[in-house]
């Protein structure tokens, strides 16, 4: 435009002047340009920093512990190092999704570990520095060694009353340095029962686990929850719960459980605030692979919308007299439900009460697999009165019983697995319904009578066809 | 030439009386050296209201009420020195004086005032200043010119009024933007040179261009065939804002063939001013070609391109300025041993025009214009979606975070916050970089990316002027005009760190999906983030004005009509505000505005006058504060209507040979007015934020605010020697909230349907306006010497300057708990003294000027220099209460702590600065 306008003016010294001006304004003055080339030098501090910690390493000036050795030097109170050691391990924590905050986990290598600690430190977003599977190096000359609010053995910068409080974000520098290496974390796979503390700080895999259904729509946080919220995982193997633990502060709260499936989780081992459960911490929710159908039971009834004190009355089952007046009953204790059979004080010479659960489809699946619970009181010795029968013939009413054909099952019964223990739930074991066909129905028939010896007071409870 | 240079050198005229049938004063003003016309010369005989201006020959005349006797002349304009001329006038007699010359004030000291100043204020958005200083600085009133030169560094506003309340406009044609109805100073910056021709009315004054608003509007004339022919270069030198420029400008007036030729091209650059890192870098480019068609049509066609780009700085907190000094600036880091800053407003929005001008009689002239401005307006910031908190000056980096430790003052982590900010104190782009390097390692989405908030704006503007005298007593003015406005805004990712795998284009503060029908995309240089819309403006709007002119009084009526039509379209579905809550396009909403003003001037005798003007004018709210979260859906402010102006001013004149002064009481209110902000506040009550939290990143929309604004004005100027003149100004007002407005807050965070909760009524009654000081007061002097060197000194007191109060903490929501009850340990006298509003303290600023002009040959060196604060004063210019503590335990205990950690942020004024000017003109 302006070289258009030139042209047409042919007034010399215009021309002379604005040419002048533009070759003059064009040669002068560069103003702060706009890229952000990554210099050359980054880095270059931090790793002067460790190539001294190796060199001195090399010399004996320091000397490099494990993790283990680490933790084992806690003796249960914080304590200032004073010595010239340092310790190496592998990130296996990331706070991207806010689940961690302000301090990560280590273990001391990045597959089959041994140990792992903590540590605390005044950084948010720390994962975009001490990044999943980063080699690190913490000088420990000058930090501190002791429990987390977790109860987790960890290194920080500072004692804070009988906890190691955090690094500042001065010190952060002068005591932790990463290598070069970030390597790929292989998790620990394990059962959750297996799970104990141990393994706390470590990146692991639970296997074969699902979110129960009563789950289902729920989010990884409890909105009534103040701080953190357990979501218990079930194991398919032997139904063991084990709980994940979800900050208020993550990124993924309001995401529902994945109740769809079932199969591996992986996260931190580690502990709920105050040490009292060992819990899952995830670093993110990719972690979760439910890809799997589910491992729900066939059949489950867990008694516990039972009305303490009241005649059993669940929808599907028969709760049936066939001797005397007593029948099955809903108890509530200790919030828990279940089902009693107790012929005490009823005056009966005879007592015979059967508990009927619906209609089982045993051809919908293989492999099933049934299992209860029962616990008893007031023993009396001799007195066996539960049996447990099976029937694929019977046509689901109260007239039908007599002529069903019954098969008893074979069980462990808490009146003799431990005899003189009242109140204490036993399992059944597995039974295996696989040689069944067609609808099922399972039989708890006690028998008894109102008189000395014949009397004890049963419980069953958590009734479960499954296929594991 | 030796008559123009004995012309020059006596100030010489020639002036004779023929006879003839009526009195009348006729003649012409020409350029003492080039010996060319001058247009737009004021003309005026002292003690009457008798005034006028040269037409395009430099002439002019006066024919009727003329008085008889000896008389004073005087010719003025903006850029030369005024003359005096006696005359004697006899009845049925022309006075014919013509070809009287005016010297270019050479020491040129107005330009480059205006110059240095429109530089460095105008455009300085990052502050809370909203210059007003461009629409005073053509005046030749004392008072204005004062508050243009000395009082603006200080913030001070006219009558406590924003820009938006006067036009700019250039050939005719408005360039307040739509967005927010201010200027956009840098579009035309470092074309001083050839935007110097500007015509000014103020306050409710009429103009013949359009309606206005109540402070006025300035008409820039960049015709290329009323630009002062001749070539100008000129170099600068400040610390202020850039620290060089350098101008060059040649005209060719009116040449052979009717054509006409204007060229300027500008570049101001510097890599930091007063405020550290605030880096400038503007080139300027300037066309305007005319052909004069014949004596009735003229058509003007002119480009203007000033692209620019500019460092801002950040408002600090007390602690902040108490440990680094009132240049300290946050937003700037170390890279590679180069200052880089993280804020970068870049400007660069073309303006072409093409006019025509039509002539139909001698007092009837039409003319039409075409406007087109296109381009982009952003503003760089880090985005930290990944990453802690860039900003050195986080609270939690800051000694006061660790002195206001609840469990009592950590004096050890205090001292060492304190030598790390001392030490250091600034963005560790290392940090960020590195940061992005470890999330490749995971092929993690940038912790950290640079973006730019953008404005890509297109708007045409058609209109026509028409003016004609109808008598001799009565002056028509009417126009007609269009404006249509297409705005792109979006967030643009402008470098993203290192990261090789993008940003995720998700608000990672709750999850929710910037771009709901692309959800989790990764996006990279060049993409577009985090919000992406458009709005649409049509603007239909007419005036009609008459001006009568009579012996002992003038008056004016005007009124106008304007429709103005806004729309937003969303391009992306935000996934908080599904389907059509913000994608697609909303609501049309239409406004109308009515205006009606009236005035006249009383003339008791020439030295004594009266003026007065009242207007009322109701127009549409700005874009910026109609729609109430518009980044994020369609959402309109709640009860939105047209903005009420009403003003009324009074004025007396007192005009001798010595001493001119003009006194003004003024008083105006703004009437259900919105102001939409945002900002992060912490300690909400209400149970309808996500997650029971009490803090939320919020949209604060105050709706129906009535504004009061009154107060009194002062200029005097003395010529108390034909070298030393005397000057004063004052300007004391009162500038307040005069209701309590509505407030509600929106924020995606909110659980209601509509993403808001209201907090009812703000209490801001009585509150101040912040904005610059309420009182301002000038006293100096200026000594011209013959020679052609001269100075001047002022010295500026100001007063009465508040900060801006977070109106959150004016509504229920400071004293009710989260469970909507009061707090139980409010303590109402305790609650009065914290939401007292601060008044900052009082302050005298002194400043310099002087230079000196030589002539070699027909050409002129001039050497200007300012000293701005000499006697270096810190001195606060503004402020605001942060949004953080929006309720009464948290203000207490912050105000209890040893140190406040969330104190308001302010601004201060430059310490001494100075501005060198040299400029050669041929």
């Amino acid at each position: 435009m302006e070289n258009k306008i030139l042209s047409i003016m042919s007034t010399k010294k215009l021309l002379k002047i604005a040419l002048t001006l533009i070759v003059s304004v064009a040669c002068f003055s560069c103003v702060e340009d706009d890229d952000y080339v990554i210099p050359s030098s980054l880095g270059n501090e931090e790793n002067e920093g460790l190539t001294a910690i190796m060199d001195s390493i090399a010399s004996g000036d320091i000397t490099e512990i494990s993790i283990s050795e680490l933790v084992a030097l806690y003796t249960g109170t914080v304590t200032l190092i004073e010595s010239d050691i340092v310790v190496k391990g592998y990130v296996t924590s990331s706070d991207r999704t806010g689940n961690f905050y302000k301090e990560f986990y280590m273990q001391d290598a990045p597959e089959n570990p041994t140990a792992a600690i903590g540590v605390v430190l005044n950084q948010v977003d720390s994962y975009n520095q001490f990044n999943l599977g980063r080699e690190v190096y913490i000088k420990l000359k000058g930090a501190y060694l002791g429990e987390n609010t977790s109860e987790v053995v960890t290194i920080g910068g500072q004692a804070d009353g009988d906890q190691v409080d955090e690094f500042t974000a001065n010190q952060i520098p002068d005591f932790i340095f990463r290598s070069e290496n970030t390597m790929e974390i292989v998790p620990l796979v394990l059962n959750p029962s297996e799970v104990n503390s141990s393994h706390l700080g470590m990146f692991v895999t639970l296997e074969n686990v699902q979110f129960p259904m009563s789950l289902a729509g729920k989010t990884f946080l409890e909105p009534t929850d103040d701080f953190d919220t357990q979501r218990n995982l079930v194991s398919c193997l032997n139904g063991f719960e084990f709980p994940i633990e979800t900050s208020s502060f993550a990124n993924f709260i309001q995401e529902p459980l994945p109740t769809d499936g079932r199969g591996t989780i992986s996260g931190v081992i580690t502990q709920s605030y105050g040490g009292d459960d060992i819990v899952m911490v995830l670093n993110d929710t990719s972690d979760i692979n439910f890809t799997e159908d589910r491992c729900d039971p066939v059949f489950e009834e867990s008694f516990n919308t039972a009305i303490d004190n009241t005649t059993l009355n669940i929808d599907g089952w028969i709760n049936y007299a066939e001797a005397g007046s007593v029948v099955w009953t809903e108890q509530v204790y200790g919030g828990n439900g279940y089902a009693e059979y107790n012929p005490y004080n009823s005056g009966d010479s005879s007592n015979i009460g059967w508990l009927i659960t619906p209609g089982i489809d045993l051809d919908a699946q293989d492999g099933e697999v049934l299992t209860f619970q029962t616990e008893h009181a007031y023993p009396d010795s001799g007195h066996e009165p539960l049996e447990v029968f099976i029937s694929t013939d019977f046509d689901g009413t109260e007239a039908g019983i007599a002529t069903a054909t019954w098969e008893p099952l074979t069980f462990d019964v808490s009146y003799i697995v431990d005899y003189d223990t009242w109140f204490s739930f036993t399992d059944s074991g597995s039974i295996d319904l696989s040689s069944y066909s067609g609808t099922a129905y399972i039989a708890f028939k006690y028998t008894g009578s109102d008189s000395s010896n014949q009397n004890m007071t049963l419980h069953v409870e958590n009734v479960l066809v499954t296929v594991p | 030439m030796k008559k123009r240079l004995l012309i020059f050198l006596l100030g010489v005229f020639s002036f004779f009386t023929v006879s003839a049938q009526q009195t009348q004063i006729k003649g012409s003003v020409k350029d003492a050296v080039s010996f060319e016309p001058i247009p737009d010369v004021s003309v005026s005989v002292e003690g009457t209201t008798l005034s006028t201006i040269t037409n395009a020959k430099g002439e002019f005349v006066f024919v009727s009420n003329i008085p008889l006797g000896e008389q004073i002349l005087t010719i003025s304009k903006i850029g030369y020195i005024s003359k005096r001329f006696p005359i004697v006038v006899n009845e049925n007699q022309t006075v014919d004086i013509s070809d009287m010359t005016l010297e270019a004030d050479l020491a040129a000291n107005q330009d480059v005032f205006t110059i240095s100043l429109s530089d460095d204020e105008l455009d300085d958005d990052t502050s809370a200043s909203d210059n007003i200083s461009g629409l005073l600085s053509s005046s030749l009133d004392v008072f204005q010119r004062t508050a243009a030169f000395e009082f603006s560094p200080s913030f001070f506003r006219v009558r406590g009024l924003d820009s938006e309340n006067g036009s700019i406009l250039i050939n005719g044609i408005e360039m307040n933007k739509l967005y927010n109805g201010r200027p956009q100073w840098s579009n035309w910056g470092g074309l001083n040179d050839v935007v110097r021709n500007q015509e000014l009315t103020s306050g409710l004054t009429p103009s013949n261009y359009n309606f206005g608003g109540i402070l006025g509007t300035t008409n820039i004339n960049v015709r290329a065939s009323q630009a002062r022919p001749g070539g100008r270069v000129t170099y600068s030198s400040s610390n202020r804002s850039y620290t060089n420029r350098l101008m060059a400008t040649y005209a060719t007036g009116l040449i052979e063939g009717g054509w006409a030729f204007t060229v300027s091209i500008a570049r101001r650059w510097g890599n930091e001013g007063y405020l550290d890192a605030s880096l400038y870098d503007s080139n300027s480019f300037f066309a305007s070609i005319e052909k004069k068609i014949n004596d009735k049509h003229s058509i003007n066609f002119t480009s203007i391109y000033a692209p620019n780009r500019r460092g801002k700085s950040s408002p600090n907190t007390q602690e902040v300025y108490d440990l680094k000094g009132i240049q300290y600036n946050e937003y700037w880091g170390y890279l590679d041993g180069e200052k880089k800053n993280s804020r970068i407003k870049e400007v660069e929005e073309p303006i072409l025009m093409l006019n025509h001008y039509w002539t139909i009689s001698d007092k009837t002239s039409l003319n039409t214009n075409v406007g087109y401005q296109f381009g982009k307006l952003g503003n760089s910031r880090l985005d930290y979606s990944g990453g802690g908190n860039p900003s050195p000056s986080y609270y939690q980096d800051l000694p006061s975070y660790a002195l206001a430790d609840p469990d009592g003052p950590d004096y050890a982590t205090a001292y060492q916050l304190e030598q790390n900010f001392l030490n250091d104190g600034q963005i560790d782009w290392e940090r960020i970089l590195d940061a992005n390097l470890t999330n490749n390692i995971g092929a993690l989405p940038a912790a950290y990316v640079l973006y730019e908030d953008r404005s890509d704006d297109k708007q045409l503007t058609l209109n026509t002027i028409l003016s004609s005298e109808l008598t001799d007593n009565i002056i028509l003015n009417a126009s007609v005009n269009y404006k249509k406005l297409k705005s792109e805004n979006f967030g643009e990712i402008i470098d993203v760190l290192g990261s090789s795998t993008g940003a995720l284009n998700v608000d990672s503060f709750d999850g929710y999906q910037y771009d709901n029908l692309n959800p989790d995309r990764l996006v990279g240089e060049g993409d577009k983030f985090r919000y992406n819309y458009n709005l649409f403006a049509d603007v239909i709007s007419g005036y009609a004005q008459g001006q009568f002119k009579f012996n002992k009084i003038d008056f004016y009526l005007s009124g106008s009509v304007t429709n103005t039509t806004y729309q937003r379209e969303g391009l992306w579905e935000h996934s908080r505000f599904p389907g059509s809550d913000s994608y697609g396009k909303g609501e049309e909403l239409t406004f109308t505005g009515y205006g009606a003003k009236a005035g006249f001037t009383y003339k008791i005798t020439g030295k004594h006058l009266f003026d007065v003007n009242a207007g009322y004018i109701s127009r549409a709210p700005t874009l910026r504060n109609t729609f109430s979260n518009s980044r994020e859906n369609h959402n309109i402010v709640r009860d939105i209507t047209e903005e009420k102006v009403t003003s009324f001013d009074a004025s007396y004149i007192f005009r001798s040979p010595i001493v001119k002064a003009k006194l003004t009481g003024f008083y105006t209110t703004i009437e259900d007015a919105n102001e939409v902000g945002f900002y992060y506040a912490d300690g909400l009550s209400g149970t309808e934020i996500e997650n029971n939290e009490t803090s939320a990143f919020v949209q604060e929309v105050l709706q129906g605010i009535d504004k009061r604004h009154i107060g009194a004005e002062l200029g005097i100027e003395a010529q108390v020697t034909p070298t030393i003149k005397l000057k004063g100004a004052a300007s004391v007002g009162q500038y307040t909230y005069d209701n309590n407005p509505n407030l509600y807050l929106t924020s995606s965070s909110f659980t209601s349907e509509d993403g808001s909760i209201s907090y009812g009524q703000a209490n801001l009654k009585d509150y101040k306006l912040a904005g610059g000081p309420q009182r301002a007061y000038s006293v100096g002097f200026e000594y011209r010497d013959p020679d052609y060197w001269w100075f001047g000194a002022t010295a500026n007191f100001f007063s009465h300057t508040y900060v801006d109060i977070n109106t959150l903490t004016r509504t229920s929501n400071f004293y009710l708990d989260s469970d909507g009850l009061p707090f139980n340990d409010y303590d109402e006298e305790l609650a009065n003294e914290l939401l007292k509003q601060e008044r900052f303290d009082d302050y005298m600023v002194v400043n310099l000027i002087g230079g000196k002009s030589w002539k070699i040959g027909n050409k002129y060196i001039s050497l200007f220099a300012s000293i701005g604060n000499l006697l270096d004063k810190e001195y606060k210019t503004g402020g605001f209460e942060q949004g953080r503590l929006a309720n009464y335990r948290e203000l207490r205990d912050d105000v209890a702590s040893p140190k406040r950690v969330f104190g308001p942020k302010y601004w201060y004024g430059r310490g001494t600065n100075y501005f060198v000017n040299l400029n050669f003109r041929f």
